[in-house]
C-alpha cells in the first residue's frame, strides 16, 4: 500500500470521528491513527493536546450542568418538585466559590424549612406508637421511604396509610404531608412532631384557635397554596384548574414547583445564572476579590439600604397580600415577581393597620371580618410570629434611623464567632447581639450607666434593654416571642390593647397600680385611670383569669419565663397554671402544663393536656390539692394582689368572679 | 593551561547533573514529607484555619502542594536515574531539562501553597498564578526526556540502546519498525 493511499485510508477513519461529533473528535481520531501509523513524535503530541483539549470541552460540558444553566426535572412522586428555572439554578452551584457560606446556611434552619420526606430528615422518632382520642398512630420505614400508620379504631373500620413525601419545619415542630394523588397536591397527616418535647400533638392543638371536635387536618392542598409562599424558594403553586367556576379550590389539581426547597441562597441574593455565568471568568472573579466593590451580578443584602435589605426578610416575615387577582394569577403561575433588591411594596402589599382604607384591605375583611383580630393587637402592633417585618418598619429605630434585620441578625455565622453553628442556628443572631449591644451600637448614649435609664440593677433582667422595648408580646409556635416593634411600655397600653405590657409581664406579681406609679415617677407617663381590680389584683392573674385566649396564652407562657419566675417568685403560681389545665384551648393547656412543670413540685405532674375534660378536671385537683399541701411560706401568703388569703390559700370568691368574666370570644391567631 | 580551566567532558557533566538532582530530589522529598507531617500535625490538633469549611480552600492547596512536591522530587530521582543511561546528550539539553524540573519544583508546589495562604473563600490566592508556570515548564522537561529516551530506544548503533536493555532481537518492536522503515 502506498503512503498516499494509506493516508487517505487514515482519513476516512478520521472522517468518522468528525461525524461523530465535533472537529475535536476528528482532531483526536486522526492524531490517534497517525499516532499508530507513523510513530512520528509530533503526531503523538498532536494527539495528546487533542485528548487533552476533548477533556476539557467534555467537562465544561459536566460543569454546564453542574452549574445547573440546564434544567435539572426530578422524578418527584406526587408531590411538588424543585426545577430550577427562571435563572435560578440552586444552593449546590453556590457551594463551589462560597463554602463557607453554604456551611453557615445548610445549618441553618432555613434551609430545612422545607424537605423531602426521608428516613434520614423525619425526626420523629420510628416505630414509637401514640394515641389521641382512641387512634393509635406510629411511624414506619419501608422500602426507604417512611409511611404514617393510624390502626383501625371504633370510628374507622380499616386501618390508615400514608406514604410521607414533604417535612415541614426541623427546629420547634415537624409537620408531615403526604402525596393525595391529584398531580403534586399535598394533604397533611393530622399529628405534628413536636421536637424538644418529644411529643406528638394533633394537628389543631399546634395552633390557637377555637377547639373543634375530633382531630383536624390542613385543607388539601394547603401546602401548594399556602406553605409554597414563604417555606420555599421561588415556589409557583400551577394549578390547571385555577379559574374554573365550579370547581371549589379543595378539589384542583397541582403541578406545583420550585426553585429549591427551603429558603435557599437564591431568596435572598437573587437568581444566580448571570452571577454564576460571569465569573467563571477567573479575571472577573480576581478583580473583585482584590478591590472588593460590589458585584452588580448578585444581590448582597448587606450592601443595601436598610429599607431593601429588610424587605429581603419581609418578603416573608411580614403580613403580605396580593394587589388584585392578577397579581395572584401571575404568582399561581410563574411565582412571586419580587426579587431581592426591588421596592417590596410593588409587587406585594404590605398590610399595616394604617391601609384599613386599602380596597384590597377591605376586601379581605369582608370576605374574613376577623382579619385585623388574627393578626394584630387593637392598635395595630403586629401579635403572632414570623411577620416581625411588620413590626420593625413600625419601629422608630427604622423609621428614624437605620435599624434593619441585620442589625441584629445574619444569615451567615461569622468566621470570628466562636459559637458552634447550633448555638448560633436558634436565632441567628449576630455577636452580642443577644444582649445590650444590639441597642447601644447606635444608642451609645446609653451605654455609660444603663441604670439610670432603666432604674434596674446593671446585670439584671430590668436592665436589658430587650425585655422592655420588645417584651414577649407575640404568639407563635406555642410560645411567647419578642415583639419586634421597638416600643416603649406603658400602661395605658395594656388598657387599650390588652397587650401585656413588659412591666407586668416580668414582675408577674405586681399590679397596673403599682407599674403606673413607678412609669410616672421615672418617665413621667401619665398615670391612666384604673379600676379598682386594676389597682388591686396582679395584672397577670387578670389577663389570665379574664383574658381572651392569646392573653391567657401569653401568660402561661409568662409564668414559665426563668427571669419572670426570679423576679416574682414562682410558688404562688401552681393554682392559676392549675386553673389553665382546664381551658377550652388547646395551646393554652399545653402551654400551662409546660411552665406548671418547671416547678420542681410539679415536674411529674400526671397530665395530658389533650384527655377529656373529666380527667383534667381531676389533673386541676390534684394540683390545687398538692399545692395546697405544701408547706408555708408556699405561696408568699396574705399576698391580696395574687388572690392569696393569710391562710395561704387562694381567695376562691374573687377568683371565680374574675374567672367567670372571662373573654370567651373565639381568638384564632393567624401564625 | 591552567588544570582549572580545563573543561569538563559532558560525561563529567551529566555526572554533574545527576548528582544534582538526586541531591535535590531526597533533600525536596524530605521538605515535602515534612509539610505532610505538618498538614497531619493541623488535622490532628484540628486546626480551625486549616480544617474549617470556610479554609477548605487553604486546605484543598496545601494539600496539592504536599502532593505535587512529592511527586516532583520523585520525578527528580527518575531524571537522576535516567540520565546517566542517555548518552551524548547536548549540553543545551540537559541545561533546559534541568533548570526546567527545577524550576517546575518550584512553581507548582509553591504557587499551590501560596495560594493557600490567602484565599477568597472558594478561590486561592494569587500564588496559584506561578502554577500554571511550573505546568509548563514541567511538561517542557518531560517531553524533552521522553523525546530523548525515544531516540536512544529507535538509535541500533547507539551504547544507549544496550543500557536499557534494547538489543536487537528478532520479532522485536524496534526491529518491525526499523524493517517497516526499510521496506518503504
Amino acid at each position: 500500500m502506498s503512503r498516499a493511499s494509506f493516508l487517505f485510508a487514515s482519513c476516512e477513519k478520521g472522517r468518522a470521528g468528525f461525524r461523530m461529533k465535533g472537529k475535536m473528535k476528528y482532531l483526536g481520531g486522526c492524531a490517534f491513527i497517525g499516532y499508530k501509523v507513523t510513530g512520528c513524535l509530533w503526531m503523538r503530541c498532536l494527539f495528546l493536546v487533542a485528548l487533552g483539549i476533548g477533556l476539557m470541552v467534555m467537562g465544561s460540558g459536566c460543569s454546564e450542568s453542574s452549574f445547573g444553566l440546564k434544567q435539572k426535572k426530578e422524578l418527584g412522586r406526587g408531590r411538588p418538585i424543585a426545577v430550577p428555572a427562571d435563572k435560578y439554578i440552586s444552593s449546590g452551584t453556590c457551594r463551589s466559590c462560597h463554602p463557607s457560606n453554604y456551611a453557615s446556611w445548610y445549618g441553618s434552619f432555613h434551609r430545612t424549612m422545607t424537605q423531602v420526606a426521608n428516613s434520614s430528615t423525619v425526626v420523629a422518632p420510628i416505630g414509637k406508637e401514640f394515641s389521641f382520642l382512641g387512634e393509635t398512630s406510629r411511624l414506619k420505614v419501608r422500602g426507604g421511604d417512611v409511611w404514617f400508620q393510624m390502626d383501625a379504631s371504633p370510628s374507622r373500620r380499616h386501618p390508615v396509610e400514608m406514604r410521607l413525601s414533604m417535612i415541614t419545619g426541623s427546629h420547634h415542630m415537624q409537620v408531615y404531608w403526604y402525596s393525595i394523588g391529584q398531580g403534586r397536591k399535598l394533604g397533611q397527616i393530622p399529628f405534628i412532631y413536636l421536637i424538644q418535647e418529644d411529643e406528638w400533638i394533633p394537628r389543631g392543638a399546634s395552633f390557637l384557635s377555637p377547639p373543634k371536635p375530633g382531630l383536624q387536618t390542613a385543607l388539601p392542598g394547603a401546602w401548594n397554596m399556602a406553605c409554597i409562599k414563604c417555606h420555599t424558594t421561588q415556589g409557583k403553586p400551577r394549578s390547571p384548574n385555577w379559574g374554573s367556576p365550579n370547581l371549589p379550590m379543595t378539589d384542583f389539581s397541582f403541578d406545583s414547583r420550585v426553585a429549591e426547597f427551603g429558603i435557599a441562597c437564591e431568596a435572598c441574593h437573587g437568581p444566580g445564572e448571570d452571577h454564576v455565568r460571569v465569573n467563571r471568568d477567573p479575571i472577573r472573579r480576581y478583580r473583585y476579590h482584590l478591590d472588593e466593590g460590589a458585584d452588580e451580578t448578585i444581590v448582597h443584602p448587606a450592601r443595601l439600604s436598610h429599607e431593601a435589605s429588610s424587605q429581603v426578610c419581609g418578603q416573608c416575615h411580614g403580613v403580605m397580600e396580593f394587589y388584585d387577582k392578577e397579581g395572584f394569577e401571575e404568582w399561581m403561575n410563574y411565582g412571586y415577581p419580587y426579587r431581592p433588591g426591588d421596592v417590596l411594596s410593588e409587587t406585594k402589599l404590605v398590610v399595616q393597620f394604617d391601609d384599613k382604607e386599602h380596597p384590597r384591605v377591605r376586601s379581605l375583611v369582608r370576605q374574613n371580618p376577623e382579619f385585623w383580630k388574627q393578626k394584630f393587637w387593637s392598635d395595630g402592633m403586629v401579635r403572632v410570629s414570623g411577620r416581625e417585618y411588620n413590626g420593625l418598619i413600625e419601629s422608630p429605630c427604622f423609621q428614624e434611623g437605620e435599624l434593619s434585620c441585620l442589625s441584629c441578625h445574619s444569615m451567615h455565622k461569622s468566621l470570628d464567632d466562636p459559637r458552634p453553628l447550633s448555638l448560633w442556628a436558634v436565632d441567628q443572631l449576630k455577636p452580642k447581639m443577644d444582649g445590650d449591644q444590639a441597642c447601644l451600637q447606635c444608642h451609645k448614649s446609653f451605654r455609660q450607666n444603663v441604670s439610670e435609664h432603666t432604674h434596674h440593677k446593671a446585670q439584671s433582667t430590668g436592665s436589658r434593654c430587650y425585655n422592655c422595648h420588645m417584651p414577649y408580646t407575640t404568639y407563635g409556635l406555642l410560645k411567647a416571642i419578642r415583639s419586634h416593634q421597638i416600643d416603649i411600655p406603658t400602661v395605658a397600653a395594656s388598657l387599650k390593647t390588652g397587650r401585656p405590657n413588659a412591666c407586668n409581664q416580668c414582675h408577674l406579681d405586681k399590679t397596673l397600680e403599682w407599674a403606673a406609679a413607678y412609669m410616672e415617677d421615672w418617665y413621667g407617663q401619665s398615670k391612666p385611670e384604673l379600676n379598682r381590680e386594676q389597682q388591686s389584683v396582679a395584672a397577670s392573674l387578670l389577663w389570665l383569669l379574664r383574658g381572651d385566649a392569646g392573653q391567657r396564652a401569653l401568660m402561661a407562657w409568662s409564668m414559665g419565663w426563668q427571669s419572670a419566675r426570679q423576679v416574682s417568685g414562682a410558688d404562688w403560681m401552681p393554682p392559676f397554671l392549675g386553673q389553665l389545665l382546664e381551658d377550652p384551648y388547646d395551646a393554652v393547656r399545653f402551654i400551662a402544663a409546660r411552665s406548671l412543670r418547671q416547678s420542681k413540685a410539679f415536674a411529674k405532674i400526671e397530665y395530658k393536656f389533650f384527655g377529656s375534660p373529666e380527667k383534667r378536671a381531676v389533673s386541676h385537683q390534684q394540683v390545687l390539692n398538692s399545692w395546697n399541701a405544701l408547706p408555708l411560706p408556699r405561696n408568699q401568703s396574705g399576698r391580696e394582689e395574687l388572690l392569696i388569703d393569710h391562710a395561704g390559700r387562694v381567695r376562691g370568691e374573687l377568683f371565680n368572679r374574675l374567672l367567670l368574666q372571662r373573654d370567651d370570644q373565639l381568638v384564632s391567631l393567624a401564625e | 593551561m591552567n588544570q582549572d580551566s580545563i573543561p569538563l567532558s559532558n560525561d563529567a557533566l551529566s555526572g554533574a547533573t545527576t548528582h544534582r538532582h538526586l541531591c535535590f530530589g531526597w533533600w525536596s522529598l524530605l521538605c515535602f514529607l515534612s509539610l505532610g507531617i505538618v498538614l497531619e500535625t493541623l488535622h490532628g490538633f484540628k486546626i480551625g484555619w486549616y480544617l474549617d469549611v470556610a479554609h477548605s480552600t487553604r486546605r484543598l492547596m496545601w494539600t496539592l502542594a504536599h502532593a505535587h512536591g512529592v511527586l516532583l522530587s520523585l520525578v527528580h530521582l527518575a531524571f537522576g536515574f535516567t540520565l546517566p543511561l542517555l548518552p551524548n546528550v547536548r549540553v543545551r539539553w540537559r541545561r533546559i531539562v534541568s533548570s526546567s524540573l527545577i524550576g517546575a519544583s518550584f512553581f507548582l508546589p509553591g504557587g499551590f501553597f501560596l495560594g493557600g495562604v490567602v484565599i477568597y473563600d472558594g478561590d486561592p490566592g494569587l500564588g496559584i498564578l506561578l502554577v500554571p508556570v511550573g505546568a509548563l515548564l514541567l511538561f517542557v522537561a518531560v517531553l524533552l526526556i521522553a523525546r530523548r529516551v525515544n531516540y536512544v530506544g529507535e538509535s541500533p548503533s547507539s551504547s544507549g540502546v544496550k543500557n536499557l536493555g534494547l538489543e536487537e532481537k528478532s520479532g522485536s518492536a524496534i526491529g518491525k519498525r526499523q524493517g517497516r522503515r526499510h521496506r518503504r
